[in-house]
């Protein structure tokens, strides 16, 4: 007996709980977030359209469930913009070679950065998706999605050492 | 050398695979020119790949027992699907490829070849701009640079007799099983330019090329411009360096 449904969410399990654990940093309540979501998921399965992409339309209740979870328990951190803590997991200013030191120092820096800016990380560079998709799934337009990925990833740079000092380039248009 | 025409966004979008193709032309042709335009592409495409990799861990975290079996449940629970349901479909597989086309599988433009010296440079344009607008692909027709390609062991290095220098760095097969040769090529103005060509037809295409920043005293292109082309090897699934023995054979082939 096979539900395809039921298979690819269950395919989709550990993606899921990634993207999870990257908005709330707790395994625990990454695995919350997860159930509900299915519940959601099955709660909402005659919405879902075959002809586009599971993952997103997935990612996109997981949020949504986030938000909720995130209002009811205001459990949420202070989200601390880069800009204004530049300092604050840069690793000794010097470059970090190793590789496994630079992919924990990566996903330490991705931490720390804005949640608006992790989301859009996530979403393109992890789990590459389009901009047009992830626009969707953070229901953002594809601007914003964009000035804010860029950021982000200059951001990223920085603090872990990588191309210092790029030239600067013209100022892109703020985030609305 | 500045090009304030090309932003940050544009920038991360060729990286990506999503800069509109006729913009993605005219930055092939500036990157082979702009080691500072290399310089910020190597940004977005390695804060994109580190960010992957820093991540790909955590898919191998074993999952819940309990969740699957919730997903079962609810699945036993809600209206089975209609009469396929007997039937083994296979969950379409997200795809393997990314959503965005990853920025060196864009054709490259007509006069590549030149912009990057190993034409026009040297006096021997391979077909720059037909005036026809076409693209084409940058074929390599320069004898000298070709017979470089065709005969120079990896490691070695040759300078042309008007001050350039060509250097074989390795050759590989990419996934498409063409024979590829990943070079520097110094230009006799002194900028140094990465390069990957690959055999098409008989002849070798340049594939990618990237400016890299003024050469150090040891001659070779510093890291930033091989972020770029390890980004490039990893899309096209180029296979490992072949040894010495198995390069002269390949190379042997092509007579």
């Amino acid at each position: 007996m096979s539900d395809t449904f039921a298979d690819g969410i269950i395919a989709l399990l550990p993606n899921l709980r990634r993207f999870a654990l990257s908005l709330c940093r707790a395994p625990d309540t990454a695995d919350d977030l997860v159930q509900i979501t299915v519940e959601r998921a099955f709660a909402a399965r005659h919405q879902f359209d075959p002809e586009t992409r599971l993952d997103a339309w997935l990612f996109r209740i997981l949020r949504n469930a986030w938000i909720d979870m995130t209002r009811r328990s205001k459990t949420r951190g202070t989200e601390i913009d880069i800009d204004d803590a530049p300092d604050a997991s840069t690793v000794d200013g010097t470059k970090v070679t190793e590789t496994a030191l630079m992919l924990k120092a990566a996903k330490s820096a991705i931490d720390t950065l804005p949640e608006a800016q992790r989301d859009v990380i996530m979403l393109i560079c992890v789990e590459e998706m389009s901009y047009k998709e992830a626009a969707e799934v953070l229901e953002t337009p594809v601007g914003t999605i964009m000035s804010r990925l860029s950021r982000a990833r200059i951001a990223l740079a920085k603090k872990l050492g990588i191309n210092q000092d790029p030239a600067r380039s013209s100022e892109s248009h703020g985030e609305s | 050398m500045q090009h304030p025409e090309f932003t940050d966004e544009e920038l991360m979008a060729y990286a990506d695979g999503e800069l509109a193709e006729e913009r993605a032309t005219e930055l092939d042709l500036a990157l082979a020119e702009s080691p500072a335009l290399s310089d910020r592409l190597a940004l977005f495409v390695t804060t994109r790949a580190v960010a992957k990799d820093a991540w790909t861990p955590s898919l191998e975290d074993p999952v819940p027992a309990h969740l699957v079996e919730h997903v079962r449940a609810l699945a036993a629970e809600t209206d089975a699907p209609p009469a396929s349901d007997d039937t083994v479909v296979a969950f379409p597989k997200r795809s393997e490829t990314p959503a965005a086309t990853p920025f060196w599988r864009l054709p490259l433009a007509a006069g590549l070849a030149a912009a990057i010296g190993l034409g026009a440079g040297l006096g021997l344009a391979p077909q720059p701009n037909t005036g026809t607008g076409g693209i084409e692909i940058a074929a390599l027709t320069d004898s000298r640079i070709v017979d470089a390609l065709n005969t120079l062991p990896s490691g070695a290095d040759l300078r042309l007799d008007d001050g350039a220098r060509i250097a074989p760095i390795a050759t590989f097969f990419d996934g498409a099983q063409s024979l590829c040769r990943e070079f520097e090529f110094d230009r006799a103005d002194g900028m140094t330019v990465v390069s990957v060509a690959c055999q098409r037809e008989g002849q070798w295409d340049v594939q990618m090329a990237v400016a890299a920043t003024a050469a150090t005293d040891t001659g070779y292109a510093p890291a930033s411009s091989l972020d770029v082309l390890d980004a490039y090897l990893t899309a096209n699934e180029a296979g490992p360096p072949l040894d010495p023995d198995a390069e002269a054979a390949a190379l042997d082939a092509l007579r």
